[in-house]
């Protein structure tokens, strides 16, 4: 690979360098970004690479707002945190089935949210959570909800000359139980990529929930469905009769293409049966508890 | 293309390479004569290049080899002990059968390192997950995970006693 490697120690000069060289690309973990540059996907005369700068290493909370997932935290960390196992456990299960464990040791969720492919497993859970997108830049920093980030595949809203630091995850609420299943499909379960992926996040608070449902792989850009939200959150029940209603609107709300991985109508089947899934787990465990 | 000289510790050896911008690892380690890691698909699928850099095992034609600047990376070659003594891993993995045409074992024997450090008694899951990002076309895997569970019952008697002292 014919690139000249920059290794600067700080994101004020990593915006130096985006300045002085516009067309850099920056490499975080590099997982996807060394194969798009070999297979000639992408051109690059110039890399960025993060790896040394202290700021945006690791997973950093903030008392009583949330997580901050800094944007060298590698996918291993985040299986690893405690805190996001608890109330982002959704999180940790997608991050469990991306790639490999070698993989994850050095792919990062920023990465995945700033690759943004239709399949990326982080990102329905990040939906659910309702994540922030945080970038610093040549102008002011700026805060973004991730529904709004990704506009295509492999398209953010991502300005010029600016870099991502963090993604944050909101702090549920006092007294606030989450529960929370990633659910999905491969054709084998490692280094594959999601044929469908759904995401459930219950919020209970006593006897009531506010549900969060979240898919990938189903459409042009990972989404909520924010119509199923809303009839089980007046619901507050699942049930079978509940069940049809919703997976109907959810199936509605998709729009999967038949690719090498699987066809429209095999995706359209299992986004029946995983909604339906996720929902009766999430419902069944939150309950009970 | 700028050349940079990159010191870091190689199977427990201070050692130098020159390396340039955009070399992997894997080019970088088997231009110093380090064969026991492979070059397989070169994109991060097969884990026959697969080493240890620092407690964590990667890819190693997924790393820039300047990125291993002042790091300790460790390959099978580095498992081996004075007198050529063989790793109780490498050991099972021979013991087992867990070799046919041998180009994926040196990776498998990095991973099973990496796994055996952080669950010393994996179950057959943790196995399978471990190994998960390394591909053997000639074994069927069963003989690589029994190697997997032999080697991890030899590394009880050391590891406990280290304990104890």
């Amino acid at each position: 690979m014919d690139f000249a490697l920059l290794r600067p120690t700080s994101l004020s000069e990593v915006l130096e360098m985006m300045n002085e060289y516009p067309k850099a690309r920056l490499k975080a973990g590099g997982t996807d970004l060394l194969v798009w540059i070999k297979k000639g996907l992408i051109s690059a005369d110039h890399v960025i690479d993060m790896g040394l700068i202290p700021e945006i290493k690791g997973i950093i909370p903030n008392e009583g707002e949330g997580i901050h997932i800094g944007a060298m935290a590698t996918l291993s960390d985040v299986i690893c945190h405690s805190a996001i196992q608890k109330d982002y456990p959704d999180l940790t299960q997608a991050c469990r089935m991306h790639s490999d464990p070698l993989i994850r040791n050095q792919a990062t969720v920023v990465g995945n949210v700033c690759s943004a492919v239709p399949s990326g497993d982080c990102i329905p859970p990040l939906l659910a959570h309702r994540a922030l997108v945080h970038t610093v830049g040549s102008k002011e920093p700026r805060v973004m909800p991730l529904e709004k980030w990704i506009i295509a595949p492999r398209t953010t809203r991502i300005l010029p000359e600016e870099v991502v630091s963090s993604v944050f995850l909101p702090q549920p609420e006092e007294g606030i139980r989450v529960v929370g299943r990633y659910l999905r499909i491969s054709r084998r379960k490692a280094l594959d990529l999601a044929q469908v992926g759904v995401c459930c996040v219950m919020e209970w608070k006593k006897s009531s929930f506010q549900t969060y449902l979240s898919y990938g792989a189903v459409s042009a850009v990972p989404f909520r469905c924010l119509e199923a939200e809303q009839i089980i959150n007046e619901a507050q029940r699942v049930d079978e009769e509940l069940l049809q209603f919703v997976v109907d609107l959810a199936v509605g709300s998709v729009q999967p293409i038949s690719d090498v991985r699987a066809s429209q109508e095999y995706r359209i089947q299992m986004v029946r049966e995983l909604t339906r899934q996720a929902l009766m787990e999430c419902y069944l465990e939150g309950r009970d508890q | 293309m700028n050349r940079y000289r990159v010191r870091f510790v190689l199977n427990h050896q201070p050692t130098q390479m020159e390396v340039k911008d955009g070399q992997t690892l894997l080019r970088a380690l088997r231009e110093l004569g380090v064969t026991s890691v492979k070059r397989g698909c070169e994109e991060g699928e097969c884990g026959a290049c697969t080493v240890l850099i620092g407690s964590k095992a990667y890819k190693s034609c997924m790393i820039l080899a300047r990125e291993v600047e002042g790091k300790e990376v460790l390959t099978s070659e580095g498992l081996v002990t004075v007198g050529s003594k063989l790793h109780p891993i490498q050991k099972a993995f021979i013991e087992e059968g867990a070799i046919q045409c041998g180009f994926c074992t040196p990776g498998m024997i990095m991973a099973t390192y990496a796994l055996l450090m952080e669950h010393p008694h994996p179950s057959k899951e943790e196995i399978m997950d471990g190994l998960s990002g390394n591909l053997c076309r000639c074994t069927g895997y069963s003989s690589i995970f029994r190697a997997v569970e032999k080697a991890s019952k030899i590394f009880d008697a050391p590891q406990e006693k280290e304990g104890e002292a």
